[in-house]
């Protein structure tokens, strides 16, 4: 049996995105994004909006979580990543994992939507019932 | 003011704040939303730059950066290696 553990939301504007991939791309890339993300958001028209929905999914599974940026996670431990029918997930590392196996994550579940100004993610981490 | 106070309180003013806000090197950047979690990365990164440094991530909480001050206080212990 299964309840819910936590729900997050986030939602960030394309163009703070957009201002720092373009100007300081790699350095910020790097900090935020795994080299899975950055080749998948490299690969589209408007990586812009990809890198920005993917950076909401951070947030969203961090305030899922319950601990937001308190424990310091590394936003590259959270990393978004989509099924062979495009369905975006959420893949955890270090101490991200860490965190949620102590909590008793079993599944998390990510849906992403982004228009031109705006991307949105909303995460619902299932844990194992009490 | 010493010269990391005054440096990070420009840095912050210039890229978070409208013209007319004013802060404080005790003004709450996180807790008040003038930084929020999006500014922390391109501040993490402005911070070690300038000072050559790098923050760890588990160091990089939204208590530690919540104020200036507290700002120069990480910036300092990681540099004297504490």
């Amino acid at each position: 049996m299964a309840r819910i553990f936590g729900i997050g939301i986030d939602a960030i504007e394309t163009a703070r995105i957009a201002k720092l991939i373009n100007h300081r791309k790699q350095s910020f890339s790097l900090r935020v994004f795994t080299e899975n993300e950055i080749a998948y958001c490299e690969s589209k028209k408007n990586k812009a909006q990809h890198y920005a929905a993917r950076f909401a999914a951070k947030e969203a599974l961090m305030k899922a979580l319950g601990t937001g940026k308190q424990l310091g996670l590394s936003w590259r431990e959270i990393e978004i990543n989509h099924d062979e029918l495009g369905r975006p997930g959420i893949k955890l590392s270090g101490r991200a994992l860490e965190i949620a196996q102590e909590k008793g994550i079993k599944t998390i579940h990510l849906s992403l939507t982004h228009l031109k100004e705006l991307a949105l993610a909303v995460v619902v981490l299932e844990a194992v019932k009490d | 003011m010493d010269e990391m106070q005054k440096t990070i309180l420009d840095y912050v003013k210039r890229e978070y704040l409208e013209e007319d806000q004013e802060i404080t090197p005790d003004t709450p950047l996180i807790s008040s939303g003038i930084v929020d979690s999006f500014s922390m990365v391109s501040l993490k990164r402005f911070l070690e730059k300038k000072y050559n440094l790098v923050i760890p991530d588990d160091r990089a909480t939204p208590q530690a950066f919540d104020t200036v001050n507290k700002i120069c206080e990480l910036v300092r212990s990681i540099q004297e290696g504490r």
